[in-house]
């Protein structure tokens, strides 16, 4: 069922999420929430008071660069960049995150 | 490091974030529209829906902003341009608070800053606390002799806990041109050594200088060179007239002028320095020494005990008793009495801090209250608590830190003003003055803040906005409080104003017990008590004695009638006390009198009534002796006191005295102060008193004194100097005081008083212009809310004057004159404070009932 990502999870898997998803490909904001809505199978709908702050930090810590250009429909919309930083981010977190649900996964199925 | 530059360039780079933000929310919600329009809903509702999609815009930039600018300190500056703005909407309310605010806390910063200057900061002497300073005080046995400088010498050079030792005597010079009043301090080589005195022109004075004979040399201060001399770079050399109270217009040449920021011992200024002369002229002379290196002070004051009475035993002279005391004013006890009088300073700073606070206090709840609506809705929009409350108190805030600033100018400015004894540069604000201005401003804007921000918090937002208009009684009792407050202070200051007025009235009404106007008296003043001194002996006493002896017999031949002789003046704080015993007791039961030397006509002159017996005779050395009637009653209190005897000690010796005559009781040190004396006949007197002012005695008996020493003085007084400098100079400087801080804390109780009454007024209007409209006329309407606004009033002048007795009460005894429950003062101060209050509370009432009914109504 459709899920909205929670505000308690942590605002890192947000994060993390995004950087995963820009490292295939350059998007605006609006093309994230569509792409991650449609990778999780409808599960997961990030709503617009979550990404862009989460953006916004991004920006700031300069894991990823943001530039205008054209999109489809010929607006003029941001599009988001992974950096270098950010690509070495997204490994040390996704590493911290898979990590992190093998010890949830071992205690649930083991104690 | 490389993380922390990522953010600064992305700072940097992304400076336009909320535009670009904007921007792109807009072209997120295009985006869904094109969504939904695609999926079917027409064009007209997709913009809407489009828009609801995506929620609290506002709410997401904001949090979007917030990442990029600390939340905190963007709404510290949010206050702070507030503040400012709200500020300056109202220009006289806050001169008004601003200024209010500035008197206590500048009184407190100045205040603080000369405490700083003088005592707390530490003396700007190489290893100042290895220096002591020597007094010498009377041996047990009552002899002084003061320090020679041949006994000085003596001390320098057989001390070995002492490196160093120098002597100083301060005094007054003239100099004639370029003309200025100067501060001199004759001293010794060793002075510069023992202090570690560096010059900055020239050279210091050594012992050259101090030969009998040598040319007269000075070292004179860095002030003085920049200001009398204007910084001449050849005032080197230079020679210049120098009258001193001891020899006139002698010419003098400048060797030197000491570093600046050198303070002289007790932080006196002195702009002379000149050498101590021929070693054996006896001099008083105030010791200053440096202790050798793992001496300490204890060690010191021994082995310099031991060195002075090996010299005075040498020299046939009492050996005195010597005190050594550490340089530091805060650890000297002998400072104690001064210090507990500096303390007493805090409880009339707390006082005077409290009265500021109170009113700025009631200005600031008054103009709080006019905003409640406008905070009200700040509250409803989603500000907290505490984020309204902290944009109340920036703005007090800032109205302190204005008067903190205006403090530390006036800390700045204040040694202008100040009486010369202190250094001016030394009152610069140092850090720990600018400290606790800041720390006082901060404490003042909290407390004036106090009740307004408890005002603001109270604020109950669906009821506010509920209400068309604010006809709230917020903080009625607040305001009462505060009102209260201040008029207690006042009122209480003001009393006790008019209490030590009528202590002064009651004084200088009262009969000292003596002829007042009638009497002359003239001091024999030799050479060396040209310093100051008290009336203590100084130098051989037999020299002293007999000069007075010989100016006496002088003054006899001259035949001038109603004369008489006596040791001290009729009022004299130098009297004192004298050991005696009655024959039977033996040592245990000593007692102690204030004695006098007198002549046998000393009653007579001064017109002291003789209750039994006679006066003195006039034989020198006779075992006569005269009491007052204190002394009769406490000593022989069942039986006449004429023949009795009695035990006096007269030094180490001890005389047995006969009773001949009892006399009145007479003020002895201050009016109002009768204390029980003995009279004995003249050993040492050398006061004349006359009766009855004629032309020409005094040169006479000056004239006389001059026949005995060409160096002898007379110092004459007229009656009613005698009784005002000795009698009530103290209290008249406190009742000055006293009426100055009281009428001050009035004017600004009043005119906080007015500010919040004329609010009160305000907020009733409405039912004012009911009232009105219902037919009453202006002045009982008036009148009726003027009285409810004055209850906190009156409340406040009666917890004042209670106050104002109760301390009264307490200090009756040490105040001569003192009635507590005195009606006329009380009734004075009532005078004074009721019509300003009466004339605070009607003008505004009255201007609300002269409006119109009908413009008041209509105002909601």
């Amino acid at each position: 069922m459709p899920r909205a990502v929670p505000p308690d999870l942590l605002p890192g898997t947000l994060d993390l999420l995004i950087l995963r998803i820009l490292a295939s490909e350059s998007m605006h904001g609006y093309g994230l929430a569509q792409r991650l809505k449609t990778l999780s199978r409808d599960v997961l709908q990030v709503g617009e008071s979550s990404l862009y702050p989460a953006l916004q930090r991004l920006l700031l810590n300069g894991y990823v660069d943001a530039e205008w250009g054209p999109s489809e429909n010929n607006r003029k919309a941001r599009y988001y960049t992974l950096t270098k930083a950010g690509r070495k981010h997204l490994a040390a977190e996704k590493q911290e995150f898979e990590q992190l649900v093998s010890a949830i996964r071992l205690v649930l199925e083991t104690a | 490091m490389f993380a922390l530059l990522r953010r600064f360039r992305a700072r940097w780079k992304y400076r336009d974030f909320d535009r670009d933000l904007a921007r792109e929310i807009e072209v997120h919600r295009a985006m869904k529209q094109d969504e939904l329009e695609a999926s079917g809903i027409a064009p007209a509702d997709a913009r809407p829906s489009a828009a609801r999609a995506l929620g609290n815009v506002t709410y997401l930039r904001e949090e979007a902003r917030s990442v990029w600018i600390a939340r905190g300190l963007e709404s510290c500056w949010q206050d702070l341009r507030y503040a400012t703005r709200q500020l300056r909407r109202f220009p006289a309310y806050s001169a008004g608070a601003t200024f209010v605010l500035a008197i206590g806390v500048a009184t407190s910063t100045v205040v603080f800053s000369a405490l700083n200057a003088t005592f707390l900061r530490p003396w700007p002497v190489d290893e100042a606390d290895r220096l002591i300073l020597v007094q010498t005080i009377p041996s047990p046995e009552g002899e002084f002799s003061a320090t020679s400088s041949a006994e000085a010498q003596y001390l320098r050079s057989h001390a070995r806990t002492i490196s160093h030792l120098a002597t100083y005597g301060r005094g007054g010079a003239v100099f004639e041109e370029p003309r200025a009043d100067v501060q001199s301090s004759a001293v010794t080589a060793s002075y510069f050594a023992a202090l570690r005195i560096r010059v900055r022109l020239g050279r210091l004075l050594n012992e050259d200088d101090e030969r009998a004979g040598a040319p007269a040399v000075g070292l004179i201060s860095h002030h003085l060179w920049k200001t009398v001399f204007q910084g001449d770079p050849n005032v080197v050399g230079r020679t210049v007239r120098v009258s001193t109270s001891v020899r006139g217009g002698e010419p003098l040449t400048i060797v030197g002028v000491v570093e600046p920021g050198f303070e002289d011992v007790h932080r006196l200024r002195i702009d002379l320095w000149m050498p101590a002369g021929s070693p054996n002229l006896v001099r008083p002379a105030n010791i200053v020494a440096r202790l050798s290196d793992g001496a300490d002070a204890t060690r010191a004051a021994v082995e310099l005990q031991a060195l002075s009475r090996q010299f005075r035993n040498a020299n046939n002279l009492p050996v005195p008793e010597l005190i050594v005391r550490n340089t530091r004013p805060l650890n000297d006890p002998g400072n104690r009495s001064d210090i507990r009088q500096l303390l007493l300073l805090f409880p009339a700073l707390g006082l005077l801090m409290l009265l500021v606070c109170a009113n700025v206090g009631g200005l600031i709840l008054a103009r709080t209250s006019a905003r409640l609506r406008e905070l009200a809705v700040r509250r409803a929009l989603g500000a907290s608590r505490g984020r309204v409350n902290r944009q109340v108190f920036t703005e007090v805030l800032m109205l302190a830190f204005g008067a903190g600033g205006l403090g530390l100018l006036g800390a700045r400015l204040l040694p202008h003003f100040l009486s010369d004894r202190m250094r001016v540069e030394h009152f610069a604000p140092d850090m720990s003055v600018f400290a606790v201005a800041v720390v006082l401003s901060f404490i003042a804007a909290l407390l004036a803040a106090a009740s307004a921000l408890v005002r603001v918090g109270r604020i109950n937002v669906s009821t506010f906005i509920a209400r068309q208009h604010g006809t709230e009684r917020s903080g009625a009792r607040a305001r009462a409080i505060l009102i209260a407050t201040q008029l207690a202070v006042s009122t209480a200051v003001l009393t006790g104003a008019g209490l030590i007025t009528r202590a002064i009235v009651h004084a200088s009404a009262a009969d000292p017990g003596f002829f007042v106007d009638e009497v002359q008296t003239f001091r024999l003043v030799d050479d060396s008590q040209t310093l100051r001194l008290r009336a203590g002996q100084n130098g051989p006493l037999a020299r002293r004695i007999e000069m007075a002896e010989r100016w006496r017999r002088q003054i006899k031949g001259l035949g001038i009638p109603r004369i008489a002789f006596a040791s001290h003046r009729p009022l004299s704080r130098s009297i004192s006390p004298v050991q005696i015993r009655k024959p039977s007791d033996h040592t245990s039961t000593r007692r102690e009198v204030s004695q006098r030397s007198i002549s046998t006509s000393y009653f007579d002159v001064l017109g002291i009534r003789m209750l039994e017996g006679r006066s003195l005779s006039d034989v020198a050395g006779s075992n006569e002796l005269v009491v007052s009637e204190k002394a009769a009653r406490r000593l022989w209190p069942s039986e006449t006191a004429l023949g009795q005897r009695l035990v006096v000690k007269d030094g180490p010796d001890e005389r047995i005295l006969t009773v001949v005559g009892v006399v009145n009781d007479v003020a002895t040190r201050t009016l109002g102060s009768t204390e029980a004396t003995i009279y004995t006949s003249c050993g040492f007197c050398d006061v004349v008193l006359t009766n009855g002012v004629e032309p020409g005695v005094e040169a006479q008996i000056a004239e006389a004194a001059v026949r005995v020493d060409r160096g002898a003085r007379v110092a004459p007084r007229t009656g009613r100097q005698n009784l005002a400098e000795e009698g009530t100079s103290d209290l008249q400087d406190a009742s000055t005081a006293a009426w100055i801080i009281g009428l001050s804390a009035l004017a600004l109780s009043l005119i906080g008083a007015f500010g919040v009454l004329a609010y009160t007024v305000e907020e009733r209007r409405r039912e004012i212009g009911i009232r009105m409209a219902l037919g009453g006329c202006g002045w009982p309407v008036a009148l009726s809310v003027m009285a409810a606004a004055n209850r906190p009033a009156l409340w406040g002048i009666g917890v004042g004057v209670a106050a104002a007795a109760l301390l009264a009460t307490f200090l009756r005894h040490s105040v001569f004159g003192l009635t507590p429950l005195d009606p006329i003062a009380y009734g004075l101060v009532v005078l004074i404070l009721i019509p300003p209050l009466a004339a605070a509370s009607v003008l505004p009432a009255r201007r609300a009932t002269r409006v119109d009914p009908a413009i008041t109504l209509r105002h909601d």
